[in-house]
């Protein structure tokens, strides 16, 4: 039975995340080690807050080479949640420090033309339209509804690593993916049986 | 499809319980904190936000302990207001499972650490609650920590600071308002809402479900409530509620929100099925119904057919059903309405969510009895349950009272049933609520109980298997318990006499007359009342579907399947083959229902084992009122003839 090793960095809500794996009975481990990361049989990084703390303490735990190897030298799965996603990329509008790189692209704020009546962030309940269905995940989400809250969001350079996308003003991408490396912008830890599903996806591949 | 508007429930903490204010004062307490989110949870509500009440004016500390637990069962977003000062107290509220915080005080004494917070932990995660109240000259004034403190600044500037702090959303509540049920303040939304581009959430007054529906008109509003979801009607009727995803398309009139959801069962780990610890024996089955000579008082050593088809043959002949049966219903209908003549209700029923009591509502008021309905809380409510009383009850228009123990006293009285090794774990919550029952008939001068009890589905449960009273609780409690107990309606013997033989009120069962076929029950309330079934015979309550899916069988080998499933097959709502099919598939329980019951109660893994090992014990051994009963047999055979306890208690307790 593989497990899920969850990565703590300071940043980001690891108490949910554990909780749900635990409620599909499902064993998590916390890592932040350089050996607990490179032994582990799947990873999720978590993340919320800005950018830049975020890679800055990643950076002062030396988690960057663990991290990028772990997801680019073998098929084992790596799930990017939130700001997790958003640090996939190359880099935001957000700060001035590079992400990791994994997926080529950045991260932009949402920007709405003058009278629009949208708030930022995005933040509430919204839904996953199909982008790319030839990806592991199929169609199996579309329709389904996912809890978000974010300033920014994804834009992978290539159309293939987009996902699953979702309409707020415009669509954009909210599930990110390419071979073994998954981003989605929203807390599957916060959107219940719709979470639930998808971590249950996860923790079978 | 787009971004959804939000209908959040807003919970008020007091010292691990829930509350209820009004304008911020005498709050009522509400229920157990974790039973409550794991119902909202269930419920698929959109996102919650808990305040700890103590900790907004500085009384109280942050409760981490407590927040780790309570966000443990949850999975949408939570928000947790209260005392938060500091960065480092954002932080580590954050991690313990709660995805934004709310932050009023800190933001009118310490805007720069407010800042700081911001920057760290992101906008998205940080929300301005602002609590306001009109003023004598009818302008709008900010007040804060806890609505203790009168703050200076206008409407105008309180909206500059905050958006210069960079706060991802605001939570205004009209001081005035909240815990009113008066309607939301629509004066106060209108003056802030074109200060923001961020999300606004209005709290305070939510008088009904189309108040809401006024809110979620305007763009990025959302609407918080209190009152709305946690009582039925007034502040005595605590009732956890929340409206369905086709009501929530109703009441965002305009915006469409897709209803499906995935299915729980698939997600789920599998239910662990329960063994017993200890084999049953050889035994020898009545030739009638499922009972088997191990069950005590079975009467199979002399005969073929039991004891049990005997009592029910008696029950058939003092209670017939169809024409003779309708005689006596109607007799009972007409006698009702006769001596409620000028009262407000005709009648008590007690009501758990289930089908008996829910069916039994819908007879009597479909022939025309204004019942009165008691809910006893035992703060171990399954959402299920609380949304169908709430069904039943709303669409019936009965008004409905609730009697909710404290979580903390109760918890402490289930774990000295637990600890003293007995069978009767669950005899605290049969005994309050026939103590609540009796003491709102005194309180309103009603003289009727009605019960939901039907022999022909339920059978009689054996002696030897459950036994309550009064004095036996006082007695395990006084050995067991850590805490006191003050505020659990038990029923003394002496209040037992007074109301039996005094109080001149009596308990009928009117189920006994009609044709009451459960299964047809069911579909009915499900087709006419939106009522869902909830698995399982008493399993609308998770206590009690601990107790009979895990507790009975594991430690005890029983499963009061056998009980009612007899009934069935006698009443020939079942065929014997199928009685003997559901009775041997095993009993199964959700892991995360044993994972409730042992956080709730405290109890670790080992410890926990160790309970379900201990010795066995049983009534016999402590002081109960049994004797008194056997002592007493003739005069409650008159109180029998008067209806003023039921034959099944007599034939239990009076005989030896």
């Amino acid at each position: 039975m593989t497990s899920v090793s969850i990565v703590d960095y300071g940043v980001g809500n690891i108490a949910s995340i554990r909780n749900m794996f635990r409620q599909l009975g499902l064993d998590s481990k916390v890592v932040s080690s350089y050996k607990d990361i490179a032994s582990a049989d799947r990873i999720v990084l978590p993340g919320i807050g800005s950018f830049d703390s975020a890679v800055d303490e990643i950076e002062k735990r030396n988690m960057r080479e663990p991290l990028v190897e772990f997801a680019t030298a073998s098929d084992r799965p790596f799930l990017g949640v939130c700001l997790g996603m958003q640090l996939l990329l190359d880099s935001s509008e957000e700060g001035t420090l590079p992400g990791l790189g994994l997926i080529g692209g950045t991260n932009k704020k949402f920007v709405f033309p003058a009278g629009t009546d949208l708030a930022v962030p995005h933040m509430g309940w919204n839904y996953l339209e199909i982008q790319n269905p030839n990806y592991r995940l199929g169609r199996s989400f579309n329709g389904d509804r996912f809890y978000f809250v974010h300033s920014y969001h994804a834009v992978p350079n290539v159309s293939e690593h987009q996902i699953y996308s979702t309409d707020y003003g415009y669509k954009f991408s909210s599930v990110i993916g390419t071979e073994n490396i998954i981003g989605v912008q929203f807390h599957p830890e916060k959107s219940h049986l719709f979470g639930l599903k998808l971590l249950k996806e996860f923790s079978l591949w | 499809m787009g971004l959804e508007p939000r209908v959040i429930p807003v919970l008020q903490l007091e010292n691990e319980r829930f509350v209820k204010t009004k304008s911020f004062t005498k709050p009522v307490y509400v229920g157990d904190p974790i039973n409550v989110l794991s119902i909202f949870n269930e419920l698929a509500v959109d996102e919650l936000v808990v305040i700890d009440i103590l900790a907004s004016d500085g009384t109280n500390s942050i409760n981490y302990d407590f927040l780790s637990r309570l966000s443990s069962h949850c999975f949408v977003p939570l928000s947790y207001g209260g005392g938060i000062n500091t960065l480092e107290q954002a932080t580590k509220v954050v991690a313990l499972g709660f995805e934004k915080v709310v932050i009023n005080t800190a933001i009118m004494e310490n805007s720069h650490e407010v800042e700081r917070i911001v920057k760290s932990l992101g906008s998205a995660s940080v929300t301005a609650g602002l609590d306001v109240q009109l003023g004598h000259e009818g302008q709008y004034e900010v007040w804060y920590s806890g609505g203790n403190k009168r703050s200076s600044l206008s409407i105008e500037l309180w909206c500059q600071l905050a958006s210069k702090i960079g706060v991802g959303e605001v939570l205004v509540t009209s001081i005035d308002r909240e815990g009113t049920g008066l309607g939301y303040d629509f004066g106060i939304l209108e003056e802030i809402v074109n200060r923001f581009s961020i999300p606004v959430i209005l709290n305070g007054g939510a008088s009904n479900r189309e108040n809401i529906s006024k809110v979620l008109i305007n763009k990025s509003v959302s609407a918080a409530a209190g009152s709305l979801f946690v009582f039925q009607s007034g502040r005595d009727s605590t009732l956890i509620n929340y409206p369905s995803r086709e009501e929530l398309s109703l009441m965002s009139s305009g915006k469409i929100l897709n209803t499906h959801l995935p299915a729980m069962s698939k997600l789920l780990p599998d239910p662990v099925v329960v063994r017993p610890n200890n084999q049953r024996l050889n035994s020898v089955s009545c030739q009638k119904c499922l009972i088997t000579s191990d069950v005590p008082n079975s009467g199979l050593e002399e005969s073929a057919v039991c004891h049990y088809c005997a009592i029910h043959d008696q029950l058939e002949v003092n209670f017939p059903n169809g024409e003779k049966g309708k005689v006596h219903f109607d007799n009972f209908i007409s006698e009702l309405k006769e001596s409620g003549k000028g009262k407000q209700y005709d009648c008590i029923m007690g009501v758990s969510g289930g089908t008996d009591s829910s069916y039994l509502a819908h007879v009597l008021v479909k022939n025309g009895i204004r019942p009165l309905a008691v809910h006893f809380d035992n703060t171990w409510n399954s959402p299920i349950a609380t949304q169908n009383i709430y069904a039943v009850l709303d669409k019936l228009g009965v008004p409905l009272e609730t009697f909710i123990v404290d979580n903390a006293e109760y918890d402490d009285l289930y774990k000295s049933f637990l600890s003293a090794g007995v069978k009767d774990i669950e005899a605290p919550t049969d005994i309050g609520f026939m103590g609540v029952l009796y003491r709102s008939a005194e309180k309103h001068g009603i003289k009727t109980i009605v019960e939901g009890h039907s022999f022909r589905t339920e059978g009689v449960s054996p002696m030897g298997w459950l036994y309550m009273d009064g004095g036996y609780i006082k007695d395990v409690h006084k050995k067991f318990g850590q805490r006191n107990l003050r505020t659990y309606p038990n029923m003394s013997f002496f209040e037992f006499m007074k109301w039996t033989l005094f109080s001149g009120i009596r308990r009928v069962r009117p189920l006994y007359w009609l044709e009451y076929n459960k299964t047809d029950a069911k579909e009915f309330l499900a087709t006419n009342y939106g009522w869902k079934w909830y698995g399982g015979h008493h399993l609308e309550n998770r206590f009690t579907a601990f107790y009979h899916s895990y507790f009975l069988p594991k430690r005890f080998g029983i499963d009061f399947r056998q009980i009612e499933l007899s009934a069935l097959v006698r009443s020939k709502q079942l065929t014997y083959e199928e009685g003997l099919i559901q009775l041997h598939t095993p009993r199964t329980i959700e892991v995360s229902l044993l994972n409730l019951v042992k956080n709730r109660l405290g109890y670790s893994d080992e410890e926990f084992n160790n309970v379900m090992d201990l010795p066995h014990n049983t009534y016999k051994n402590f002081k109960t009122y049994k004797t008194r009963f056997e002592l007493l047999k003739p005069l409650f055979w008159v109180l029998l003839k008067l209806n003023r306890v039921p034959e099944s208690f007599y034939v239990k307790f009076c005989k030896r």
